[in-house]
């Protein structure tokens, strides 16, 4: 009995304890973990916000030569099929390489399946095939295809090449040349998917 | 002198002294540790709200900086459409050959006492996922495309033919020449050597010029 006291006591103590930590204690650490959790992960945020921002500030400052690179771009591969420049830049190859156009035929623009998006809704990016005969000498030719791929505006991609003795015979050749234009037109909008409407039960068979 | 204390009282008053003893150092002690509980979780709540502040202070720099970053909007839209078009201009030019260098390699390597009648050259066709697929000729693993050719020599079979197959394969992105047929005929007045045959074009002749788009913008975002 002598001890009765002082265990009550300690065994309060305990209990008290006890409580102290899973009702007071325990519940406000927790709240402290989750602030800087949060503090943390906005921390990483600030960050991520802080490269964007940089980045952007450097589009920014280089916004003119930016602008001219997406106008190279857009030249490249135009917005819109752009025949008469295409045209335009065949002729002008042409007449600087000393070759003449025989003939040129494009056919139907088809879209180019797995391509990139474009950066624009509701467009997509299309081949225009063309086959183009050309008449002079081989290294006129030569220049001619040159060129093309490093002096135009507009992205060619030849495919195929044949070159042949030409009407006027030897050395003029007959240079026969098939490839592709490309362009980013604008594409009806996917339809939306919607799910069919259940039967209703008048509708519902027997 | 030494004196002898003597307790006259019952036991009964001195255990009970001793268990109010007890009571009171126990009752103290639990006092005692109550108030460093309540010690610590002043202390808690300090922390709690410290962490709290910061928190706020994060919060309210993460709004002040997303401010700022829509206000860059037009700029990340810029952005966007360049590289968007960066990599259109990159898928569609993937497989470019530079038919130029071809050919002009060819003229310069072709031996001159030989010519070529017709050149006929056909990049493989692309499959389902825009990828080339390859001639599929025998002994020409890696080819893109097919070439294929006819002319004459002045010379006969060999030297004539033969160097005219040496010198394809001289030729950067041609392998794998091959002669279907060479036959003596008179040209004019004079004999000469046709033939015509095949030569593979390699993966080398992609001129990969296209493969991050337009050099310019290089490394933007």
């Amino acid at each position: 009995m002598r001890y009765r006291g002082p265990l009550v006591g300690v065994l309060v103590g305990v209990l008290l304890t006890a409580a102290y930590w899973f009702l007071l204690y325990q519940p406000r650490a927790d709240e402290q973990a989750a602030l800087q959790s949060e503090t943390a992960e906005l921390s990483a945020q600030q960050q991520q916000l802080r490269n964007d921002i940089t980045a952007l500030e450097e589009v920014q400052a280089n916004e003119v030569e930016i602008r001219q690179a997406l106008a190279r771009l857009e030249a490249y591969i135009p917005s819109g099929l752009a025949q008469p420049s295409a045209i335009r830049e065949f002729q002008q190859s042409a007449d600087a390489a000393g070759v003449e156009i025989t003939s040129v035929t494009f056919t139907e623009p088809e879209v180019v399946e797995e391509a990139p998006e474009t950066g624009e809704e509701n467009t997509a990016l299309v081949a225009i095939p063309v086959t183009m005969v050309v008449e002079g000498g081989y290294f006129q030719a030569v220049d001619f295809f040159r060129r093309l791929e490093v002096q135009g505006l507009r992205a060619v991609l030849v495919d195929s090449v044949a070159i042949a003795e030409g009407e006027d015979e030897f050395p003029s050749l007959a240079t026969t040349w098939s490839g592709q234009l490309f362009a980013v037109v604008a594409v009806p909008p996917e339809p939306a998917v919607t799910a069919s409407p259940a039967p209703s039960p008048a509708q519902a068979g027997p | 002198m030494s004196t002898v204390r003597v307790n006259l009282l019952p036991p009964e008053v001195e255990q009970r002294r001793r268990a109010r003893r007890a009571t009171f150092i126990t009752a103290a002690a639990l006092g005692a540790w109550l108030l460093v509980l309540a010690l610590l979780y002043v202390l808690k709540l300090g922390d709690v709200a410290e962490a709290r502040r910061e928190r706020d202070q994060a919060r309210a720099e993460v709004t002040r900086l997303q401010a700022q970053l829509d206000a860059l909007e037009p700029f990340a839209r810029l952005a966007r459409q360049v590289e968007a078009r960066n990599e259109v201009l990159a898928a569609a030019m993937a497989t470019e050959v530079s038919w130029s260098r071809v050919l002009n390699d060819l003229s310069l390597t072709f031996p001159p006492n030989s010519s070529l009648l017709t050149l006929s050259a056909t990049r493989a066709a692309d499959d389902e996922a825009g990828q080339q697929t390859e001639t599929g000729a025998v002994g020409a693993e890696g080819a893109i495309a097919a070439v294929e050719f006819s002319g004459y020599s002045v010379e006969r079979y060999a030297p004539g033919v033969e160097v005219v197959l040496l010198r394809f394969d001289e030729v950067r992105g041609l392998f794998s020449s091959y002669l279907v047929t060479a036959a003596k005929e008179l040209r004019g007045e004079t004999e000469v050597t046709n033939f015509n045959g095949s030569v593979q074009l390699g993966e080398e002749a992609y001129t990969g010029r296209y493969a991050e788009g337009l050099p310019l913008v290089e490394g933007l975002q």
